[in-house]
This record gives C-alpha cells, sequence and structure tokens, in this order.
C-alpha cells in the first residue's frame, strides 16, 4: 500500500497488488476504483463552494456519494476544501511518479 | 509505485478537466446559436435562421467529438449544464457581431488547451485538437463575411433581405 496524501483528517492510498485506492476519514474506509477515484476528484471541483458564504447554503453542507453511492460523505466547508487539496496532492504525486 | 491513473486514462488529467469545460463552451454555443435561430425565424430572416439551425447542430456534434474523446480515452465526459440564453437583439449585425465574439472566445480556449496539452506533454490530445483548429478559422471566416456584407450594403430596405438571401452561401 502507498500512501499518496494524508491530511487532518483524510488519508488517500494506492494499492498495487488490488490496482485500486482507499480513502480514508477517521475510522471510515472507503475502496474505489480508479474510476471512481477520478469521479471523486470531479465532485469534488465542480462544487461551488461560494454558495456556502453567499447564503445559498447557509449550512454549508456537501453531502457527497462515492463509489456509485456507496458510501456518502457529509463534509463541512473546511472538510470539502481538506478534501479537494488532499486529491490535488495525490493526483499531483502520481504525475511525478509516472515521469520518474 | 504503479502508474494506475496512467493505466487507466491515456489523457493528461489536467487536460481532461480543460476538455471537459470545452465540452461545456460547445453546448453553449450550441444552446445560443439556437436562440440566433429563433430570432431570425421571427424576424422572417429565413436563410439566416436555417444558418443559425446548421451552426447549432455542428456545435452539437463538436461537443459530441469531444465528449467521445474523452470517455474513448478512459476518461470521464461530463454532461454540461446549459447557462442562461440571450434571446433579443437589435439587429441582424448585432446577431453575426455576438456569433463571431462566441466564435473567437472559443479558438482562444481551444488554443489554451494546446498550449496546456505541450506543456503536459499529451501530444494524442494536442493531435486530436488540431482538427479544431481548422474547423475555428473557417467558423470565424463564415461570421466574418456575413458582417462585411452588411457593411457594404447597410440593412436598410431591401438590403436586409438581399443580405439574408446571400447568407445561404456564406
Ligand atoms: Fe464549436
Ligand atoms: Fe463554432
Amino acid at each position: 500500500m502507498n500512501l499518496l496524501c494524508q491530511s487532518t483528517n483524510f488519508a488517500a492510498y494506492q494499492c498495487d497488488q488490488r490496482r485500486c485506492f482507499f480513502l480514508t476519514h477517521g475510522s471510515k474506509e472507503m475502496q474505489l476504483s480508479c474510476c471512481q477515484f477520478i469521479a471523486l476528484r470531479q465532485k469534488l471541483n465542480s462544487l461551488d463552494l461560494s454558495a456556502h458564504f453567499d447564503g445559498r447554503n447557509p449550512s454549508g453542507i456537501e453531502i457527497l456519494s462515492v463509489c456509485n453511492r456507496a458510501h456518502l460523505l457529509v463534509l463541512d466547508t473546511h472538510q470539502v476544501l481538506e478534501l479537494k487539496n488532499l486529491l490535488r496532492a495525490s493526483f499531483g504525486f502520481m504525475e511525478m511518479n509516472s515521469m520518474v | 509505485m504503479k502508474d494506475l491513473v496512467r493505466q487507466k486514462i491515456s489523457i493528461n488529467i489536467d487536460i481532461m478537466d480543460l476538455l471537459n469545460e470545452q465540452i461545456a463552451m460547445e453546448a453553449d454555443a450550441s444552446a445560443s446559436y439556437l436562440a440566433m435561430a429563433s430570432w431570425c425565424d421571427q424576424h422572417a430572416l429565413t436563410h439566416s435562421a436555417e444558418f443559425f439551425y446548421d451552426q447549432s447542430a455542428e456545435e452539437r456534434e463538436h461537443m459530441m467529438k469531444i465528449f467521445r474523446f474523452v470517455n474513448d480515452n478512459g476518461g470521464a465526459a461530463l454532461s454540461p449544464q446549459i447557462g442562461k440564453v440571450a434571446h433579443n437583439y437589435s439587429s441582424l449585425q448585432e446577431v453575426f457581431e455576438l456569433a463571431l465574439d462566441q466564435e473567437i472566445k472559443v479558438t482562444k480556449s481551444i488554443n489554451n488547451i494546446i498550449q496546456q496539452c505541450r506543456k503536459k506533454a499529451d501530444f494524442g490530445t494536442e493531435n486530436f485538437l488540431q482538427w479544431f483548429v481548422q474547423e475555428q478559422l473557417e467558423e470565424e471566416q463564415k461570421m466574418r463575411r456575413v458582417l462585411d456584407l452588411i457593411e457594404l450594403m447597410g440593412t436598410d430596405g431591401i438590403a436586409l433581405r438581399l443580405i439574408d438571401e446571400r447568407v445561404k452561401e456564406a
């Protein structure tokens, strides 16, 4: 298992043997296929965070379904940013890895 | 460490994001040409209306071309949301000016993606986009020809009808 990136609440791993990714959130562990990992990245990037600040989403809560709805993530603004950064760093790390 | 993402998808992941933005842009263009067609129809400019119906269909083809390219290469194409479309124009000249502006915006966007492709060494996508470079030159040219005609002939009285006739050949 290769650690891609770790933050306060989340961590992302790549498992070469099983050809998949793992995302942990506290004690929760989610297994994602490559497609699902890419889809999660897109989902996070398409969230409209400005809605958290201009009254359109006053609770600032986002509910994300992961792995074709096998898991649900309920995230506040900070956690969305944290997870977004985690995925950006993970994909950045993989891009670096592919260059060597 | 294995390169699982690269094994899955042949397009650079950041380039894929740009291609998804381009898909949305082509969809927007298709929708706004449809609005222009409707305006022309309402003003009895039949040939111009026909011209914009065709343009609208073409933009959807562009969208699908990119959509399939993304998915065929292992990426995830996103079905775009279409923003608000303007339906009010003051004249046929304004319609064609807006159409030209829109084409220029698309050209710039395509050029930007190609620039990013070079940075990321995604030559497959660059090669795919070359078709769009040529296409954009032709599309800009089409709009410009009609605008030149409007400038030359004006749009008073019969001139507007004559221009509408000529749009057929644009
Ligand atoms: Fe187009
Ligand atoms: Fe076009």
